[in-house]
């Protein structure tokens, strides 16, 4: 009953506190009286819709969600495969670490520039989402590997277990609710990534792109819009892959049982 | 023929076994003998290669493959009785030991789904399914009722035809042991 009382009651608050920090918007852009420097929710509503009722609109949210939704698969991939193999391997883990330690505290933006010399421009907002999604998935995996109990590590030597039968049955279920874990927060991290690299490398229909062209062009409201669209789009991906995530757990859970 | 020289070793400060020499028959049971802490399970863990022996040599063991009925059930938790029980030979041999330990009806149950002694049958169960050349048995009768003490106890027979099996049971003896093994511990 409690429990059931505290869920209603989030229930209420979540679009309350919208609601509130919208009041919050309209109220300074109301004060400063200046669409340039702030414009008013309903300035930002209108040029949202606007701009959504153009193909060119939804075609350029596609490519960049196509754009950095691989860069965040192949930055899961590799982190992943990496996990397991420095989470097996000492000798590699300890090779590996500097490199990751690199990729983690240099800025992302040194290292969009560095793609730019590198890569197509098409290409950046790719890597920028691969390369930081990578470390955390990489980091979820070798924990999970590493949190694999010794007991059963030495069943399996003692057994004589084949390694792919191991990965199957020793290691990918120790590992799995790890990276699920990661997952979530792995597609955040490289969603910014990707849309900054959009704005820096500016490739032909990208939202980065757009956004640029607001700033330069002065057109604040667009730029909000824009703005508005990458985080809903963002909420909404990041929902659906939480969504997606529960559903494995879930399914994973009514298996076992 | 499997021979054991000085065999010592120490955790830390602790010295466990303090030079352990025997030399085992080609086949039959091997009784453990020893008080509680004596380094039994250790002997046991070095023989299947978990532990590396401070100094002194085993001879014979090289290219044996080492079987083990762990204290413990050490069933993979997510995988069922009969993965566990073939997670090292051809699902048919583990299907059949697990009939064998009267398991056939619970092939595709999961280890929290079935009882301590249901686990102790797919561990026993795995160990014979693997075969090899040396049985290790560690406290094996946990949690068996009568039939499977039995049934465990014909096995063990049938196995020792053939190999050495080295056991430690508090209490009664899994067979009648053709040597034994005395780990003082002092």
């Amino acid at each position: 009953m409690k429990k059931k009382l505290l869920t209603h009651g989030k229930l209420y608050l979540y679009p309350a506190a919208v609601l509130f920090w919208l009041g919050v918007w309209a109220f300074l852009a109301w004060r400063i009286g200046q669409e340039l420097l702030l414009p008013s929710p309903a300035q930002v509503w209108q040029s949202l819709c606007a701009l959504a009722v153009t193909a060119d609109f939804w075609q350029t949210l596609g490519l960049t969600l196509g754009r950095i939704l691989a860069g965040c698969a192949i930055g899961m991939g590799l982190g992943v495969v990496l996990g397991f193999l420095t989470g097996v391997s000492r000798v590699l883990d300890i090779f590996l670490r500097p490199l990751v330690s690199v990729a983690q505290s240099t800025p992302v933006a040194s290292l969009i520039i560095l793609a730019l010399i590198w890569l197509r421009k098409e290409s950046v907002p790719v890597f920028a989402a691969a390369l930081m999604t990578a470390p955390g998935l990489l980091h979820n995996a070798r924990q999970g590997i590493a949190e694999t109990p010794r007991e059963l590590r030495e069943m399996a030597q003692v057994f004589r277990v084949k390694p792919g039968r191991q990965l199957r049955l020793l290691y990918l279920p120790q590992v799995l609710p790890y990276v699920l874990s990661g997952c979530a927060g792995a597609i955040g991290f490289g969603w910014k990534a990707g849309v900054a690299a959009e704005v820096l490398s500016l490739p032909r229909q990208a939202v980065g792109t757009e956004i640029y062209h607001s700033k330069l062009y002065l057109d604040s409201p667009a730029l909000f819009a824009w703005t508005a669209a990458v985080v809903l789009l963002s909420v909404l991906l990041e929902g659906a892959v939480k969504f997606a995530l529960g559903r494995i757990r879930k399914g994973k859970e009514v298996r076992h049982d | 023929m499997i021979e054991l020289r000085g065999i010592k070793k120490s955790f830390g400060e602790q010295q466990v076994l303090r030079g352990v020499s025997a030399v085992l028959p080609e086949k039959g049971p091997v009784a453990l003998r020893g008080g509680s802490g004596s380094g039994k399970t250790t002997l046991l863990r070095i023989l299947a290669g978990l532990e590396s022996a401070d100094s002194g040599e085993i001879l014979g063991l090289d290219g044996k493959r080492v079987s083990y009925v762990f204290q413990e059930d050490r069933l993979l938790p997510r995988a069922t009785a009969l993965e566990n029980a073939g997670i090292a030979c051809e699902k048919s041999t583990a299907r059949q030991w697990l009939e064998r330990f009267g398991l056939g009806d619970s092939l595709n149950k999961k280890p929290d789904t079935m009882s301590g002694g249901m686990r102790r049958r797919v561990a026993l169960a795995r160990a014979f399914a693997f075969g090899g050349d040396v049985l290790l048995l560690d406290e094996p009768f946990n949690g068996l009722d009568a039939d499977n003490i039995a049934v465990l106890t014909k096995e063990t027979a049938r196995f020792a035809q053939n190999g050495p099996v080295i056991f430690v049971n508090h209490g009664n003896d899994l067979l009648a042991p053709v040597h034994e093994i005395v780990i003082d511990g002092k």
